[in-house]
C-alpha cells in the first residue's frame, strides 16, 4: 500500500490577543491511496485547522508530517506551493469559484499556475465537466448555477491536476439533502475509480458514503 | 517574472478579468489620472501653441531686431492701456524722428470703423498711415498703388484695401471704385497683398489710409495710437530705447515717480514675456502633475486595499491552488498598471481633443506632442504602480489558510 500521508504527533497552537489557544494535541494520522476517509467532531474541535495542515496551507507547531515520503516541515513556501498545486486538490464548503469566471475557466485555475493553461488542459477540464453532467454549463457563471452544480464544478477544478489527494472540508455543509447527496455519489465513484480522499461533515449521512470515519476530541483522534 | 511566459499570461489575463469585472472600481481608479493627465496634457499643448502663435504675430509684423513698437498708453505689455492713451501726439513721433539713431518712424491711427460698398458693408481697422507703413512693415500691394505723400500733404481721400476687403466689399475689379469709411466717400487706389490670418488678427481685413486724412476727416483728434520705430543697424538698443523713454517722459511732463504713460515693446521685452510665460508655465504643470499623481497614487491605493479586502477568500483560493507570494504580486501590480494605462491613455487623448477644440475656436495654434503624451502616460504607470505597491505586497503575504476561515 502507497502511504500518502504520515502524520506523527501534530500539535497546532493558535496565538491570539486572548492568548494561546491548543486546537490540535498529537495527532497521529496516515492515509493510503485510495481511502476515503471522513472526520467528524463537534464544532470548534479542528477538523478544519487539521484540512489546512494536511493541504499545506498551514504548519503544525510540532510533530511531523511526511507527505508521499517527503517532510513537508522543511519545505519553504515556495515548495508548498508547487505542492500544493500539483499533489493537492481542495472542495469547501461555500464552493470558493471565481464569480466573474465561467464554469470552464474555474476548472482551468489551477493550470495557471502550472506553468500555463495548454490545450489539453481545456480538453480535460471539459471532460470532467462533462462527467460530472455539467456539460452543458461550460460558459455559465457560478452565479447562474445552484449550489449542488457550483459545488461539482469545484470537485472539477480539485480534479484537473491528477493530485493525489482531495481534500475536503464540509463540501456538503451549503448543499440541501438531495444535491449533498449528488455530491457523494460523485465522491463514491472518484474513490471508486482510485481518487484518495479525506473530508470533513457533521452530517453522520454524508459520512456515511466514507470507508472510514474518524472522530477528533480535546485535539486528537477518538480510537 | 512569474516563471514561464505562459504562467505570466495566464496571471495577466485572469487580473485583467478581475479589474474588469468592477467598472466601479475601474472608473474610480482611473477618474483622478484621466482628469490629470487630460490637464497636463491639454495645459503643455496649449502653453506651446501659444508660444508658437505668438512667435508667428512677431515675425509677421516684421518686428526686426533693430525696430521697436510705442504704444499710447501705460500699462503690461500685451494688455489694455492702464492710463489715458492721448498723451503721444504727432509732435511726439517727430521729435523721435529727429534722433540720428533713428532712420524712419510710422505713427498710425487706429479705429474700428465702418466700411461700406453698394453691394456689402462690414466693421474692421482702419489705419491712418504715411507711405513709410509699407516699407517699414514689408508689406506691399498687389494691386494699383499704396498711399504716396501727395495723398498726404492733400489729404486725399484715397484708401488702400486689405485683401479680404476688397474681394468682400467690391469683387474681381476694385481699383477707382469708392467706398464710405464712416460715411465718408474713398476711391479706392490699392489693394493689399495677402497675408493671412495670424493668430487673432486678420490682417487682411484692415483699410489704410492716409494719416491726415484720418486725423482731421475721420478720427478728428491729433494722438496717435501707435508707432513704429526703425533704428539704424550700428545702434546700442538700450540706450536707443532709454534716449526716447526720457524723451516722452520730459514730452508728457510726467513727474519722477509717475508711471510711463506709453509702451515701448521691443524684441528684448517679447522674448523675456515669453520665457517668463514658459517658466511660469512649466511651473504650473509641474505643480498639477505632482498634485495629481500624488490624489490620484493615493486613491488607487485605498481602492487597491479595498480590493484586497473584499477578495481575500479568492487570493487565499489562488494559493491554495499554487499561486506563490510573487504570483500574486504581479497580479496585483499588473493590475495598477493597466487601470493607469488606461486611465492615462484616455486622459492624454481628451487633453489632445480639448487642445483641438480650443485652436480651432482662438487663435492658439494646434500644437500635438505624442512624446509628452507617451511621457504623461508612463508616468502615470510608475506612479500609480509604486501607490499599488502596499496593497498589492499585502495581498501577496495574506496566508493561504485563510481560505478555511
Ligand atoms: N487562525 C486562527 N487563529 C486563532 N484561533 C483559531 C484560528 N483558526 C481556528 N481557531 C480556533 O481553533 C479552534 C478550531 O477551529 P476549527 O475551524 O479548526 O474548528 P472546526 O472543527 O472546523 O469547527 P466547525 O465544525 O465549526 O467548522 C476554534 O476554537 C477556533 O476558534
Ligand atoms: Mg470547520
Amino acid at each position: 500500500m502507497v502511504k500518502i500521508v504520515e502524520m506523527r504527533g501534530v500539535k497546532k497552537v493558535y496565538r491570539t490577543k486572548a492568548g494561546e489557544v491548543e486546537v490540535l494535541r498529537g495527532i497521529d494520522f496516515e492515509v493510503n491511496q485510495g481511502d476515503f476517509i471522513a472526520i467528524m467532531g463537534p464544532s470548534g474541535e479542528g477538523k478544519s485547522t487539521l484540512m489546512n495542515i494536511l493541504g499545506c496551507l498551514d504548519r503544525p507547531t510540532d510533530g511531523s508530517y511526511l507527505f508521499e515520503g517527503v517532510d513537508v516541515t522543511s519545505l519553504s513556501d515556495r515548495e508548498l506551493s508547487r505542492l500544493r498545486n500539483r499533489k493537492i486538490g481542495f472542495v469547501f464548503q461555500q464552493f470558493h469559484l471565481i464569480p466573474w469566471a465561467t464554469a470552464l475557466e474555474n476548472v482551468l485555475l489551477p493550470m495557471i499556475y502550472r506553468e500555463g493553461v495548454r490545450k489539453e488542459h481545456v480538453e480535460r477540464a471539459k471532460e470532467l465537466l462533462e462527467r460530472l453532467g455539467l456539460g452543458h454549463r461550460l460558459a455559465f457563471k457560478p452565479s447562474e448555477l445552484s449550489g449542488g452544480q457550483q459545488q461539482r464544478v469545484a470537485i472539477a477544478r480539485a480534479l484537473i491536476g491528477r493530485p493525489s489527494l482531495l481534500l475536503a472540508d464540509e463540501p456538503t455543509g451549503n448543499l440541501d439533502a438531495s444535491s449533498s447527496k449528488e455530491v457523494m455519489r460523485v465522491f463514491q465513484e472518484l474513490n471508486d475509480s482510485g481518487v484518495t480522499i479525506v473530508m470533513t461533515t457533521h452530517d453522520p449521512e454524508t459520512a456515511s458514503f466514507a470507508s472510514k470515519v474518524k472522530v477528533i476530541r480535546n485535539g486528537r483522534f477518538v480510537e | 517574472m512569474a516563471g514561464s511566459w505562459s504562467r505570466t499570461f495566464g496571471i495577466a489575463k485572469d487580473s485583467l478579468r478581475e479589474i474588469l469585472s468592477s467598472k466601479v472600481n475601474l472608473f474610480f481608479m482611473s477618474f483622478g489620472l484621466i482628469v490629470g493627465i487630460c490637464a497636463m496634457v491639454s495645459i503643455y499643448s496649449l502653453g506651446k501653441g501659444a508660444e508658437i502663435t505668438v512667435y508667428r504675430i512677431l515675425e509677421n509684423l516684421n518686428f526686426g531686431s533693430n525696430a521697436f513698437l510705442i504704444l499710447a498708453g501705460g500699462g503690461k505689455f500685451f494688455g489694455p492701456a492702464a492710463t489715458r492713451m492721448d498723451r503721444f501726439k504727432m509732435e511726439d513721433e517727430e521729435a523721435i524722428e529727429r534722433f540720428d539713431f533713428v532712420v524712419e518712424v510710422s505713427p498710425v491711427q487706429l479705429g474700428f470703423l465702418s466700411v461700406a460698398s453698394p453691394k456689402n458693408a462690414v466693421n474692421t481697422r482702419v489705419l491712418g498711415v504715411l507711405p513709410v507703413y509699407s516699407r517699414i512693415n514689408n508689406w506691399g500691394v498687389w494691386e494699383g498703388r499704396f498711399i504716396n505723400h501727395e495723398d498726404v500733404r492733400l489729404k486725399r481721400k484715397v484708401c488702400v484695401l486689405g485683401y479680404d476687403t476688397a474681394k468682400n466689399l467690391l469683387g474681381d475689379d476694385p481699383i477707382g471704385k469708392r467706398v464710405r469709411i464712416n460715411g465718408v466717400l474713398f476711391e479706392v487706389v490699392g489693394v493689399l497683398e495677402k497675408k493671412g490670418v495670424i493668430g487673432r488678427f486678420h490682417l487682411d481685413e484692415r483699410v489704410l489710409i492716409p494719416l491726415s486724412t484720418a486725423r482731421d476727416r475721420i478720427f478728428n483728434r491729433d494722438w496717435l495710437n501707435a508707432a513704429k520705430v526703425l533704428l539704424k543697424s550700428n545702434v546700442d538698443f538700450k540706450r536707443a530705447e532709454r534716449a526716447i523713454r526720457n524723451l516722452l517722459r520730459k514730452r508728457h511732463n510726467l513727474l519722477r515717480n509717475e508711471p510711463d504713460d506709453f509702451r515701448i515693446i521691443t524684441p528684448d521685452q517679447v522674448m523675456e514675456f515669453l520665457t517668463k510665460a514658459t517658466r511660469t508655465l512649466t511651473a504650473l504643470l509641474l505643480s498639477i502633475s505632482l498634485i495629481t499623481l500624488v490624489v490620484s497614487g493615493v486613491i488607487i491605493m485605498n481602492i487597491m486595499y479595498a480590493i484586497v479586502e473584499e477578495k481575500k477568500k479568492i487570493i487565499a483560493l489562488r494559493k491554495a491552488y499554487g499561486a506563490t507570494n510573487r504570483d500574486i504580486l504581479f497580479h496585483y501590480t499588473f493590475m495598477t498598471a493597466v487601470v493607469a494605462f488606461l486611465g492615462g491613455t484616455i486622459g492624454s487623448s481628451i487633453g489632445n481633443a480639448i487642445v483641438a477644440v480650443v485652436s480651432s475656436y482662438t487663435p492658439i495654434d494646434g500644437y500635438y506632442s505624442v512624446a509628452f503624451s507617451v511621457l504623461c502616460v508612463l508616468v502615470a504607470v510608475i506612479a500609480s504602480v509604486l501607490f499599488g505597491t502596499a496593497p498589492a505586497k499585502e495581498a501577496a503575504k495574506l496566508p493561504p489558510a485563510e481560505i478555511l476561515r
